[in-house]
């Protein structure tokens, strides 16, 4: 890989950039050109992000499965100012790094923000310069997340994500938004204690066992084989990437926030932060304590299952069509959730698929439910019907989409959830073979409320007074359709994602 | 050779994304066109499935497969496998389809969507073909839920009306739960055999090793496990094929426009799961219970869905009882481990039915778009070659004539082996010719005289044409296969059938007054009440568990959470009361805090030393 162009710190640092250029006085208030600018610059970014995964084709850093821990990325690069020798001292390092993993969470952030930033222009109408630039940075922030080396730094950036996302939670969303974003930024907090302490446990368990400070999550080579220890670091850093996931007892913010912020913001809340949590539970639980996470994967199991059943029952029994997307994502992590704790290659691949899938699907869904919200002024499905004879084009990407929900082959839910059902089975726990018949007997949940969602605002006559909405314009028929296409090729294509993950 | 053109069965698909593509782009094709290029894909289909089954009589099973996952040496394989049964139920397929989409240009001429209709039908078409000629059971899956999938849009083509919109939700509901039960079986069974064997090639489950895949699931499975797996394939298949616990669903499928149910719900997609037994017969077969069971349920089907059909007043409701009924009769020729006979009778049953649906569809049209027999009648009188093939097809369900004279024989030389099954063939059998002829004569002979009243439905010569061309087609094929098929006897039953439709002349086309039962009569009306139970189900039983989950969302987290921001005020509210102004009080705080801080900061500390070690 010419690492000449592929450069870590431009990768994440270029929406920084991209954020002072908005926010500078240079574009005064010109909200075309501010548009227009963040559009371009996002595919931009994006198309310099895919390359790190079109350009590497035979270097893999895997994460390997059971004891061994050593975990060699390919390519790691330092940040000149902020990595210093006072920090090396206490063994931090502000350093960066890809591994397969990474780059997929990479090329799914960029994606993500590309389409949340070309759909914005539909519903963000003011402050628009504020908007573009929380979204850069919220971007830069969730890179550095994605692939940052070292404990304390992810930690840092893991509490720094909730500014931005505060404040556009609260400055877009309906008038319940504050509350809901100081609920997201409470939960959150909450959990950052169990994790801050976590984080602690394993730099001072590594000083202890080795001599030396080291806060390297790639380094740290957990010689301890205490398994109390481990299994007490498990369950503190669970607690605090369960909030995110989120697992079900610690969920109450999800619905709140994903229905009181505006749709983009929905958008990038429930495919690319809830991922954050699944994230650190590979890179800290499973990477650093595999005997930890062994241990407790029974556990993590039952809650995975609690979370698609309990989800996909909330998500039933919603009048507002918004909340029912918001609860649908609880069940749908529970299903990456399950591939996670079985521990095994095939679950840990359709896993991550699942993830980069529900990721694609929920920003079709909240943009589905964005659009009608902006056409009929409501989200209550008892007061909406028959959309679909006014506008069939909605219609046609609202059925590709939910079918893509449901888990229908050839579209890009299948791949995921057969691979962890299919991994679940397949693992060593004998319980986990009993998880897996569970969760084939909920995918019928999945259909119940996705269905019951689609049938009420889209079939039937349509009012009177709604007769004459237009269909979807141009630019909504290009997010839909952008979409629409990623789902079918990678529901078609799996082997693009697979193969970049399996040895 | 023939693999390599496996690309012709996915021609209807690219059809349908050409068509479904340029409407999105706000380009309607025309009528004609759609109709002669979909017409044209599904000829192409038919021919190379004709000389599938040309070339099977003559040469060993085709297979050719690529991989679509691949993970380590775990593969998961899609591709084509060509052999007797594919290629005799392709064609089969492809002929319905034909004369389907030539009765739709008739049938759904009003229609302004026609095109996204041909895009479905297209869609299934496809669908339907993959699942056929599928090579393993990965690949069977896939499509056993996508063929799902194109019904459930093909019910709700009328999205506008709310009865169709949630018939068309609550059959792909049912068929979710058949396509779980399919899931569940296929991890069981790929599990084992990976497991014990270690071929992971073998993960896709192909049919071609289908002899090394049972005997090593018989060896690493325990006879119950063994059976459950069997079952919950039996279950699958049922649900597709409409058999008992599960037949309500057809009923609700009838609300799709009627070619949909001519080609869906009366001949291909209820032969998906008959079909996919006689694929995994090797299997079911070593499991004694699991094909007794089978027996069962096709009896219990054909029985209870005859009687249903009996009473009902709405045309397609009867023919959808029916279709039921008859695949109840393939099941029992599977029970009887025929699987042979259970294909011809398929094959028969899916040209006839696919007709009758044709005759009741024109008798639809010329009622206005009613569905109730009460007021049809006479119809003979305005179409004649209709009444002609309503009769071919009528006898060879009833097993008198044609060719559902030699597989209905065919069964019975199976089954009547002792005295008890002979009669409850006869019974069976009875009860077909009953119903079917009591349609008969009351739609087109019938009593009422004043049925078309005022302004008819308007024929243009073109629609004649297009009836007739798609009906005659199926009939001479229904006359045909009874050429081709080896001939049955003449038997007891055949008499009584005979005497049952002279029953059935004087009952629905004299003056005879007809009493109802009062209490079994309400019961078959209802079809047993099986779709109440599913209905109960969803909006009842799941529903105020739904709202228990919700309750517990609310009141129970929810309250914690309430609780967690109370005591954190209560709390403010506590060390608030604290500040007094009071010089003595602060001290003694100070000095305890400072006492509670020492004491805990050395517990903790020893406890880390001691549980970390250094």
């Amino acid at each position: 890989m010419d690492t000449n162009i592929l450069s870590i710190p431009i990768l994440i640092l270029l929406p920084l950039i991209a954020a002072g250029i908005i926010a500078s006085p240079l574009l005064y208030n010109n909200s075309i050109f501010t548009r227009r600018f963040a559009k371009g610059f996002s595919i931009l970014h994006f198309f310099y992000a895919s390359m790190f995964f079109l350009l590497n084709t035979t270097n893999k850093s895997l994460l390997t499965f059971g004891t061994s821990n050593s975990h060699e990325p390919y390519l790691t690069s330092r940040i000149p100012l902020l990595d210093n020798a006072i920090l090396h001292q206490i063994g931090i390092h502000v350093t960066f790094s890809l591994d397969n993993l990474s780059i997929l969470m990479v090329i799914l952030t960029t994606l993500v923000f590309t389409i949340t930033i070309v759909a914005a222009k539909l519903f963000i109408k003011e402050h628009i310069k504020m908007f573009y630039s929380l979204i850069f940075i919220l971007e830069s922030i969730l890179l550095m997340i994605f692939t940052t080396n070292d404990m304390f730094v992810f930690f840092t950036l893991w509490e720094l994500e909730l500014i931005p996302m505060y404040f556009l939670i609260s400055m877009w969303g309906n008038k319940n938004a504050k509350a809901s974003a100081t609920k997201f930024v409470l939960y959150t907090f909450g959990g950052s204690l169990f994790l801050l302490l976590g984080i602690l446990l394993i730099y001072y368990t590594n000083f202890a066992t080795s001599g030396v400070f080291s806060a390297d999550i790639n380094q740290i080579s957990f010689l301890t084989k205490n398994p109390l220890i481990q299994i007490i670091i498990s369950v503190l850093l669970l607690i605090g990437f369960g909030v995110k996931i989120p697992i079900v007892p610690m969920h109450r913010w999800l619905a709140d926030a994903h229905t009181d912020a505006i749709t983009p913001v929905s958008m990038i809340l429930a495919a690319i932060l809830l991922k954050l949590g699944v994230y650190g539970l590979i890179r800290f639980n499973m990477q650093i304590l595999p005997l930890g996470f062994t241990i407790l994967a029974p556990i993590i199991g039952i809650l995975a299952i609690v979370n698609i059943i309990y989800g996909a029952m909330l998500a039933y029994n919603q009048k507002n069509i918004k909340k029912v997307v918001a609860y649908s994502s609880i069940s749908q992590m529970g299903i990456i959730l399950l591939g996670i704790a079985t521990l095994n290659q095939i679950a840990y691949i359709g896993s991550v698929f699942h993830m980069i899938s529900h990721a694609l699907v929920v920003m079709g869904l909240f943009m589905i439910v964005g659009i009608v919200k902006q056409r009929f002024k409501t989200h209550n499905m008892k007061r909406l019907s028959g959309i679909a004879s006014v506008m069939p084009r909605l219609y046609g990407f609202s059925v590709l989409i939910s079918l893509a929900a449901i888990g229908i082959p050839f579209l890009s839910g299948f791949i995921g959830e057969f691979l962890n059902i299919y991994g679940a089975f397949n693992s060593v726990m004998s319980i986990f073979k009993l998880f897996a018949l569970i969760t084939v007997a909920v995918l019928v949940l999945s259909a119940l409320y996705i269905l019951n969602l689609i049938h009420e605002i889209f079939m039937g006559s349509i009012p009177e007074k709604y007769k004459h909405v237009q269909d979807i314009a141009v630019h909504e028929f290009l997010v839909l359709s952008a979409i629409s296409l990623l789902i079918v090729i990678l529901g078609c294509c799996p082997f693009v994602i697979i193969n970049f993950l399996s040895p | 050779m023939l693999e390599n053109f496996y690309w012709i069965i996915l021609i209807p698909l690219w059809l349908a994304l050409i068509i479904i593509s340029a409407k999105f782009a706000g380009y309607n094709l025309s009528k004609k066109n759609t109709v002669i290029l979909s017409t044209l894909s599904t000829i192409l289909t038919g021919l190379y499935s004709g000389y599938c089954c040309f070339y099977t009589f003559f040469h060993a099973p085709v297979e050719s497969t690529f991989n679509f996952i691949k993970i380590g040496n775990l593969e998961f394989n899609l591709g084509i496998y060509i052999d007797s049964y594919s290629s005799i139920i392709g064609l089969t397929i492809s002929v319905i389809t034909f004369a389907v989409y030539i009765y739709s240009a008739f049938y759904m001429r009003d229609e302004k969507d026609l095109s996204r209709f041909y895009a479905l039908l297209n869609i299934f078409n496809s669908t339907m073909l993959g699942f056929i000629f599928s090579p393993n059971l990965f690949q069977s899956f896939i499509f056993w839920e996508l063929i799902g999938v194109a019904s459930y849009l093909l019910i709700g083509y009328w999205y506008k009306k709310q009865q169709a919109a949630n018939d068309a939700k609550r059959t792909f509901l049912i068929h979710i739960l058949g396509d779980m039960c399919f899931l569940a079986g296929f991890i069981i069974v790929s599990y084992c055999v990976t497991d014990l064997t270690q071929a992971m090639e073998l993960a896709s489950l192909p049919f071609s090793e289908l002899k090394i895949i049972v005997v090593t699931l018989y060896g690493a499975t325990t006879p119950l496990l063994y059976t459950i797996v069997c079952l919950l394939f039996i279950v699958a298949a049922l649900i597709k094929s409409a058999q008992f616990p599960a037949n309500s669903w057809l009923i609700n499928a009838m609300s799709a426009p009627t070619p949909v149910s001519a080609l869906i719900h009366s001949s291909t997609l209820v032969l998906t799961g008959a079909f996919l037994l006689i694929r995994l017969f090797p299997m079911i077969a070593m499991d004694r219970f699991s094909v007794f069971i089978i027996l069962c349920i096709g009896l219990i089907t054909a029985i209870i869905t005859s009687i249903a059909a009996m009473v009902q007043t709405n045309i397609k409701r009867i023919l959808a009882y029916s279709t039921s009924s008859q695949i109840g009769l393939v099941f029992v020729s599977l029970g009887l481990y025929s699987p042979t006979v259970a294909t011809v009778y398929l094959v028969a049953h899916a040209c006839i039915k696919a007709m009758l649906f044709m005759c009741s569809g024109v008798a639809i049209k010329l009622n206005r778009d009613s569905q109730n027999i009460i007021f049809m009648g006479k119809l003979r009188e305005c179409m004649p070659v209709v009444a002609i093939c309503f009769i071919i097809g009528a006898l060879s369900l009833s097993g008198i004539g044609f060719c559902g004279f030699n597989a209905k024989h065919m069964i019975s030389d199976l089954f009547c082996f002792s005295c008890f099954n002979s009669i409850l063939f006869g019974l069976i059998s009875i009860l077909t010719t009953f119903y079917i002829f009591r349609l008969y004569f009351i739609v087109f002979e019938g009593k009422n005289t004043s049925v078309f009243v005022g302004e008819p439905y308007k024929l243009t010569p073109l629609s004649y044409k297009l009836i007739y061309t798609s009906i005659i087609f199926l009939a001479v094929i229904a006359i045909g296969l009874s050429l081709i098929l080896p001939a049955g006897k003449f038997c007891i039953i055949y008499l009584l059938n005979v005497l049952t439709i002279v029953l059935c002349y004087f009952l629905y086309n004299t003056n005879i007054k007809l009493k109802k039962i009062p209490v079994l009569y309400n019961i078959a009306l209802n079809g047993f009440f099986i779709n109440r139970i599913y209905y109960w189900g969803e909006t009842i039983v799941y529903k105020y568990l739904c709202v228990t989950a919700s309750f517990i969302d609310t009141y129970i987290i929810g309250g914690v959470e309430y609780f967690i921001k109370l005591s954190t005020i209560l709390l403010s509210k506590i060390e608030h009361s604290l500040q007094t102004n009071n010089f003595q009080s602060y001290i003694s705080y100070g000095v305890w805090t400072f006492i509670l801080t020492i004491g805990a900061f050395i517990s903790i500390y020893t406890f880390l030393m001691q549980t970390f070690g250094v």
